[in-house]
């Protein structure tokens, strides 16, 4: 799981001389191509940009620490007074953020079409899981049937209702933004910039979002799961893979759980998905990674411009 | 006490003239050590390092008259306490503002390293409402300044508003005189004291000074298109075309979406515009302490309001962002505008007004943004999402920036030291200096060579004199006084700061270049060549051997026993500093130097008077001053003699066979032995162009002639062959 304690963001700008694939054209007077450094929702964030001027470059470094700080305030399950821990404390949330209704709204849109798999209400399984491993950190088989099919009982779409600025759960019912915040967050940075007029920005906070093209020409070239890469331009990308959080090292339960049943999705290769928005990326890419390969054509069909990106994929 | 053998203490107790006793106490050795930093001036004083005084500021409260031309508008005065202390100062009932001394808040110090004092009425706003100077032993105050002048420069500081910049102040108020003629650095010593003071004061009292605040006074009638030009209103468009595809829109691409405007209302000059004056002085009557009011207002095809609101009182499709904060609209804080009154204003599809209340955090004086969250075409609220962003940033102008945060306690923006912005205004005088000490080292290093062209030297010797003259005593300043050499003992002493030294960068160069000298050349090199009143007198001297006048010759024996005087006075005044150095400002009166250079001679007749006379002396006695009174020139004698080389040039028949160098040494400071004074030679080099000259020096008159006499015999002879053969 992530790390909760906070990490300090004050990471410096550093020159890369090159982005992965590209080798280094930096011509003295043009552009230089700068990184920052910093998290979000506890993952490595990562912001690649091309800039001369000093003052724009803090301005805008400080506009995207403040925006990450801000929706960090609303979806981080770690912070004790963020929106979601206070919704899942209480139960309810009167006058919640805009942010918080709209992405809710959008995930049972998700669990809609996804018939299920994907879903914000399995915190409480993740809840049974945590305290199932703490207790026994070397069990290989998980909770006891019982307690996963009870835990159930508080999974499901049915469990939350909202109107335009309060959510209910119902007793027992927690939510968890991890398979869509991250994204979410990404595509509002993103918009950000984009609105402030920057061109030719890779986003990575979490999940991946390009604005154009990297400076020095060409699509971005993303690094996947394994040796492959994926060229991205203008768009999103996300990934969904077991590795990320199992409860045992190379034991078979990890995050990703399957709603219905209780139990971790299947073991298999990690699933990446590409999209005009990285919310919709980063939904699909963990809905597909629970779903059989059968369904995912049926899922995609109903985000347009999204695709799964076969896996081995080289460009 | 861990190393007793290596601290000598010495106690010594003075009745000082206030009738305190005060206990001296020194460490000899602990004096040394921080001198050894400063060992060529140090030498002056070493001996006289046996005394210090530790000085306290002794402050007072202010009395009733102090108070009345502190702060005139005063009704009273509560004690003078606190940390910094200051007593409040009450009209009606409440505080309006302090009054406080610097000495006590800041410990004001100056050059001396001695206390200024002034008394400062400063509002709670950071108006100074009056000023007093009430104690100072400033020979830097006292060099080119009248008492009338400094205190009117100091009633002038009323007004001052100590919260805004220096910058913004001259732009504010350009006509106010930001220093007194003649002595900017003593203007400068104590502005700053008075400012720094008073922010030190409002800081620790918390007084709003501490926070941006927002402009709330001004007002002027101001068109739609210019408030949106000026950026009192911000207005974006979106246009269809912005809107990501996946949310459905489906319209020609260059339509427009929404334009979005917003504006901060609570200064006049926004509010007032956009909603009428009356309309806008209501609103302000019905917001809070701390409440702010904005306006946000949209044309086009969305809307930023929806129909949400009406029911569930929440505001669903915008919010402001401010930083990591996020401001939430409520409907009961809302109210519809169905027009706006600026001049031009277009109609517009929706107009609201907000009220952010104090407890939203909301900062008028920082920027922020309002989002628009843009529903997909489906209206389910299920579809994509997106937001749009209306940055706002209040235009400088509406912000009254404190420049009390940390590190803003100077006068410059860039928070350098006071020394350090005086350097850089001074940089041509400073360049000026450099050249004209680094031609003098040019000429003393080859003043052999020099020395040979005999009307070149006299002739560059004047037109250098003149601009020293000129230049750097009239115009630069640059003219030493003996204060300074007590003044620096006295620095030694209480704790030398390199930047009270600073703040002068001509007289710093020059002193830097007479230490130097001292070493070298001994005393001569400042009193010939670089002080100004020397100049002047042998200019003069100069025009009046020209004109005729008689010259007396002093009898040596008379001469050496009058040289005696100016030790006297000099070892006279530093007693009479080591008591006051205030006491000893007044006798340094003694030098016409202040008179002639700093004051250009505007000053009271008994002055001018004085300094004419030395001045008329110096015609049939040149440089009858320098000879026999300057104390300054003791000061610097005493260690002329330490100097390390001799590159006055003599021979053996100096002052046995030949006395012409001891006659004319226009200071007549070669013995009649031949042997030239150190302490007494101002290294005009005079005698050097005889020592040279084949004309004028015995022996090598005697050369000359002799191997004229010979050429002539060759020549001759020459002549003889020639008949000879002929």
């Amino acid at each position: 799981m992530v790390d909760p304690q906070p990490i300090s963001r004050r990471r410096a700008i550093t020159i890369i001389a090159s982005c992965c694939a590209f080798p280094a054209t930096a011509i003295a007077g043009k552009e230089r191509t700068l990184e920052w450094k910093g998290t979000a929702l506890g993952a490595d964030a990562r912001i690649v940009f091309e800039s001369r001027d000093r003052a724009k470059t803090d301005a805008m470094l400080a506009t995207v620490r403040d925006e990450i700080e801000r929706l960090e305030e609303i979806f981080s399950l770690y912070r004790p007074y963020s929106s979601l821990a206070t919704l899942n404390r209480d139960g309810h949330l009167h006058r919640a953020p805009l942010e918080l209704i709209a992405l809710t709204r959008r995930a049972l849109w998700y669990t809609e079409i996804t018939h299920g798999a994907f879903d914000i209400s399995v915190q409480a399984l993740w809840d049974l899981y945590v305290g199932h491993f703490s207790r026994h950190p070397t069990d290989l088989l998980g909770p006891a049937g019982a307690d996963v099919a009870a835990t159930c009982a508080f999974v499901g779409p049915d469990h939350i209702r909202l109107n335009n600025s309060s959510i209910c759960l119902d007793p027992g019912s927690k939510l968890t933004f991890n398979g869509i915040a991250q994204g979410y967050i990404t595509d509002r940075v993103a918009d950000l910039l984009r609105q402030l007029g920057w061109r030719n920005v890779l986003i990575q906070l979490g999940e991946t979002r390009a604005i154009g093209g990297h400076p020095n020409g060409g699509p971005w070239k993303i690094g996947l799961p394994g040796e492959a890469r994926t060229a991205l331009f203008n768009g999103a990308l996300a990934t969904s893979s077991a590795d990320g959080s199992r409860f045992v090292t190379n034991g078979p339960h990890h995050h990703l759980f399957h709603p219905a049943s209780g139990r971790s999705a299947t073991a298999r290769p990690p699933v990446t998905v590409t999209a005009s928005r990285a919310t919709d990326a980063d939904a699909l890419s963990t809905a597909l990674f629970i779903l059989p390969d059968s369904e995912h054509a049926n899922v995609l069909a109903k985000v347009p411009g999204a695709h799964i990106v076969p896996n081995g994929t080289q460009s | 006490m861990t190393a007793p053998a290596l601290t000598f203490v010495k106690l010594w107790v003075f009745v000082a003239d206030d009738g305190l006793t005060e206990v001296k106490v020194l460490s000899v050795m602990t004096g040394i050590i921080a001198g050894m930093k400063h060992l060529v001036l140090q030498v002056l004083f070493i001996l006289l390092l046996l005394v210090t005084s530790t000085t306290k500021a002794d402050v007072a409260g202010p009395t009733a008259n102090e108070l009345a031309s502190v702060y005139p508008d005063a009704e009273n005065a509560g004690p003078y306490q606190g940390t910094p202390p200051a007593a409040e100062v009450s009209f009606a009932g409440a505080t309006v503002g302090y009054v406080f001394s610097t000495a006590s808040v800041i410990n004001s110090t100056g050059y001396a390293g001695e206390t200024i004092d002034v008394l400062v009425g400063v509002s709670a706003d950071g108006i100074i409402q009056g000023a007093m100077l009430r104690k100072h032993s400033e020979p830097i105050l006292v060099i080119g300044v009248s008492d009338d002048d400094l205190t009117s420069f100091v009633d002038g500081l009323a007004g001052t508003n100590v919260l805004i910049s220096a910058v913004e102040r001259a732009r504010r108020n350009p006509e106010n005189a930001d220093a007194i003629s003649g002595a900017t650095v003593s203007s400068a010593v104590i502005r700053d004291a008075v400012i720094r003071g008073a922010r030190t004061v409002l800081r620790a009292r918390n007084t709003s000074a501490g926070e941006a605040r927002l402009e709330r006074l001004t007002y002027e009638a101001k068109s739609w298109p210019k408030l949106i030009n000026d950026g009192e209103v911000a207005s974006k468009q979106f246009r269809f075309a912005d809107i990501p595809g996946e949310l459905g829109y489906d319209a020609a691409p260059d339509d427009s979406f929404i334009t979005l405007y917003a504006a901060l209302l609570t200064p006049p000059l926004i509010g007032g515009n956009l909603l009428g004056t009356r309309e806008h002085e209501a609103l302000l009557a019905s917001l809070g302490s701390g409440d702010h009011a904005i306006l946000i207002a949209a044309n086009g095809f969305y809307s930023f309001k929806g129909r949400n609101y009406r029911k569930s009182g929440v505001f669903d499709r915008i919010q402001i962002i401010q930083g990591a904060h996020t401001i939430p609209l409520h409907a009961a804080s809302y109210r519809n505008l169905e027009r706006l009154k600026a001049v031009d204003a277009p109609e517009l599809r929706e107009i609201g007004i907000f009220v952010l209340g104090a407890d939203t955090g909301f900062d008028a004086t920082s920027p922020w943004r309002v989002d628009l969250f843009i529903d997909s075409m489906s209206g389910t609220g299920t579809g994509p999402t997106y937001t749009v962003s209306l940055p706002y940033a209040l235009p400088s102008s509406y912000v009254i920036k404190p420049v009390l945060s940390a590190g803003a306690d100077t006068e410059n923006p860039t928070g350098q030291p006071l020394w350090q912005q005086i350097w850089h205004n001074r940089r041509s005088d400073i360049v000026g200096v450099g050249l004209l000490l680094t031609l003098l080292t040019v000429v003393l290093v080859f003043q052999d060579k020099l020395v040979r062209y005999r009307q070149f030297r006299d002739a560059g010797r004047l037109a250098f004199l003149a601009f020293v003259l000129v230049w750097l005593g009239w115009y630069a300043g640059g003219q030493l006084s003996v204060l300074q050499v007590l003044t620096f003992a006295h620095a030694l002493l209480q704790g030398f700061e390199w930047e009270h030294f600073l703040v002068d960068p001509v007289i710093f160069m020059l002193w830097g270049f007479v230490a130097v000298t001292l070493l070298f050349w001994g005393r001569g090199v400042y009193c010939g060549w670089l002080c100004p009143f020397g100049a002047m007198q042998e200019l003069l001297n100069a025009c009046a051997r020209r004109l005729g006048v008689p010259q007396l010759q002093v009898p040596f024996a008379v001469h050496e026993r009058l040289w005696a005087i100016k030790y006297v006075i000099f070892i006279g005044l530093f007693a009479v500093s080591l008591h006051t150095l205030r006491e000893a400002m007044v006798l340094s009166e003694v030098e016409p130097f202040k008179t002639a250079i700093s004051l250009s001679f505007i000053r009271n007749w008994p002055f001018v008077l004085y300094a004419a006379f030395l001045l008329l002396a110096g015609l049939f006695i040149e440089r009858f001053f320098c000879r026999y009174l300057c104390p300054l020139g003791a000061a610097l004698a005493i260690p002329a003699r330490l100097r390390m080389f001799n590159w006055l040039r003599r021979r053996h028949q100096c002052g046995r066979e030949c006395q012409i160098c001891s006659e004319r040494c226009t200071v007549q400071a070669i013995h009649p032995t031949g042997e030239i004074n150190p302490n007494e030679c101002i290294y005009c080099l005079e005698c050097q162009t005889y020592y040279m000259d084949d004309h004028i020096c015995p022996p090598l008159v005697a050369a000359r002639k002799k191997r004229e006499r010979r050429l002539a015999l060759a020549a001759g002879e020459v002549v003889n062959r020639e008949a000879d053969y002929g």
